[in-house]
């Protein structure tokens, strides 16, 4: 139980501090624009905010999946 | 009536107010590789932990607690390396390379830990050359630029430039522009003065004859 608790918190910091990343990353771009219809897109399709997209799913995922293999490997 | 646009901090901090940005850029993305090839290796054993979970659930399940925390070491790993992979992309992006009608700005920023600027005046840059070489280089065109001042002789390079021939010319017909335009206004600065000075009693006599007060 100790440990899935452990792992929660883990899951919890580590969504919190992808949500404030992609909050700083937002507020920054926001402030200073480019026209980024001038630019050549990564690889030639990867925008922000899929990039963005990506970050946030991938750490849910990983937080949410991490923690109940955690609490059934405990049982 | 031309009404001048306002540029003051449009694009970045600390561009002024008449500096327009010409166009911009990021590195290439072969500064990515080494981190979209570790994101790889970590989604790949993520996807082989999916597949074989049977085995490694029945390997962790065991009453073990050097097994137990092990997991949750990994698990932590897993965690960190994603965190690490989002951010160095997010700060691909971040790190900018600006060109203006005034100067080459180099924008070095992170989300936490860097907020560099590196600003290059245009009237400084002496020389430039542009350096393509290998073959990687001229493949997946990308080279360096090198920016040699004037003041003091110094080097400023930037490295691994995409489409290095447009943004080599590119600074080349600003830097002209740039002195073309600064000429004709000392030009016109100093017909400004002499017109002045004609017409004043004190300064120099002209050929018509000196006035006398």
């Amino acid at each position: 139980m100790t440990l899935m608790l452990i792992t929660a918190i883990l899951g919890v910091i580590s969504i919190i501090y992808c949500l404030i990343s992609v909050k700083l990353l937002y507020r920054y771009i926001n402030k200073y624009r480019f026209d980024e219809s001038k630019y050549t897109m990564l690889f030639g399709f990867l925008r922000l905010r899929y990039i963005a997209m990506a970050y946030i799913s991938l750490i849910i995922v990983l937080a949410v999946s991490s923690t109940v293999f955690v609490y059934y490997i405990t049982l | 009536m031309n009404a001048e646009v306002d540029h003051t901090n449009q694009h970045f901090k600390g561009q002024h107010k008449s500096e327009a940005v010409s166009c911009f850029c990021r590195k290439h993305w072969i500064v990515l590789i080494k981190d979209f090839a570790g994101f790889i290796v970590l989604l790949s054993l993520l996807i082989l932990t999916g597949i074989y979970f049977k085995g490694i659930y029945n390997f962790f399940s065991q009453d073990s607690p050097f097994i137990n925390v092990a997991a949750i070491v990994i698990v932590g790993i897993f965690t960190f390396f994603l965190h690490k992979f989002f951010l160095r992309i997010i700060r691909y992006f971040l790190e900018i390379i600006i060109i203006t009608n005034f100067r080459v700005v180099v924008l070095n920023k992170s989300l936490y830990l860097k907020d560099s600027k590196d600003a290059t005046d245009l009237p400084k840059v002496q020389d430039i050359q542009k350096r393509q070489n290998g073959i990687l280089q001229n493949f997946l065109r990308y080279g360096d630029l090198e920016l040699t001042l004037s003041s003091s002789s110094t080097t400023k390079v930037l490295t691994n430039i995409p489409n290095p021939d447009y943004h080599f010319s590119k600074i080349n017909q600003l830097k002209s522009e740039y002195l073309r335009g600064s000429l004709l206004r000392n030009r016109k600065k100093t017909e400004n003065v002499k017109k002045e000075n004609k017409n004043h009693p004190f300064i120099e006599p002209t050929f018509e004859g000196s006035r006398t007060i």
